[in-house]
């Protein structure tokens, strides 16, 4: 898929897929993610089940990320190219966003 | 003095936060709910200890185990499962109040999933009733009134689904 389709179809991101997203650059199941996604916060983004089931479903749906293997029941998923891709591109948004806001507020105020 | 007592509380499916805030203002006065009917307004409790219990009612059209997993690990426990894909989740809390919808569109998700079911219903019903109003439009009256008595009770469920997304969505800062 090309770069701009890509970023038409799923940017901007929500801050949960967001952080799903970047948590499966290992493999990991949904209680995992929870638990790297309120660690790496700080507690700050707390991601309830019903909305990890959804989100996970729909990033699967999507082909954003795939199922890596299952244990004792559970779903393993992980990144595949496409997701990486699509988190870069989220990424390099977020980047210049911060950016522009950095120059702007530091003119303002000095 | 009675352990057991029940209360009836109707509820929509597109805002179940006040039957959800009933059964906590239960739990606070020691009513642990131990049973619902099938359809999911007739709630049985017993006696038990007062505690901070967060109520969440999900919509789901078919689940796979890891479903179950995904909050079990969360430290959910399902009170009941309503037939029709309905799925009633308790958790006990000290501090902040949990929750199993933590963004706003997973909520608007759970509403178009119910949106999703009723549309073919809805659909099924339009035929039908088309084809009783060009067969029998004189000898089958009554049956032709209640028709026309769900077909209004359906608008009134998709018109109050869209209104309750519309005042989601404007929620939403993202």
């Amino acid at each position: 898929m090309e770069t701009s389709s890509l970023i038409s179809k799923y940017l901007p991101m929500t801050e949960t897929a967001y952080c799903i997203l970047l948590s499966l650059k290992e493999p990991r199941h949904g209680y995992g993610i929870m638990q790297y996604v309120e660690e790496v916060t700080q507690g700050r983004i707390k991601i309830g089940p019903g909305t990890m089931y959804g989100t996970l479903s729909k990033l699967e749906n999507e082909g954003l990320i795939i199922q890596d293997r299952e244990e004792d029941r559970k779903k393993i998923y992980r990144l595949n190219d496409k997701g990486r891709k699509v988190i870069e591109l989220e990424i390099l948004r977020l980047k210049e966003l911060v950016k522009i806001g950095d120059l702007e507020m530091e003119e303002r105020y000095e | 003095m009675n352990n057991v007592t029940s209360v009836l509380k109707w509820w929509w499916g597109w805002d179940s936060s006040g039957m959800e805030k009933m059964l906590e203002n239960m739990a606070l006065k020691g009513w642990e709910l131990y049973q619902m009917d099938w359809m999911g307004i007739r709630f049985h409790f017993q006696k038990g200890e007062k505690r901070k219990v967060r109520y969440c009612a999900d919509y789901q059209v078919a689940v796979e185990d890891d479903y179950f997993d995904i909050y079990k690990d969360a430290g959910w426990s399902i009170k009941w499962t309503g037939g029709n894909g309905w799925y009633l989740w308790m958790k006990p809390y000290e501090d902040e109040r949990p929750e199993i919808f933590t963004d706003t569109s997973s909520l608007i998700e759970r509403n178009n999933r119910m949106i999703k079911v009723l549309k073919p219903l809805f659909m099924m019903i339009l035929i039908i009733f088309a084809i009783l109003l060009l067969t029998g439009i004189n000898t089958l009256r009554p049956l032709i009134l209640l028709y026309i008595a769900i077909i209004c009770l359906y608008s009134y469920l998709f018109y109050q689904v869209a209104k309750h997304n519309q005042k989601l969505k404007n929620n939403i800062r993202e």
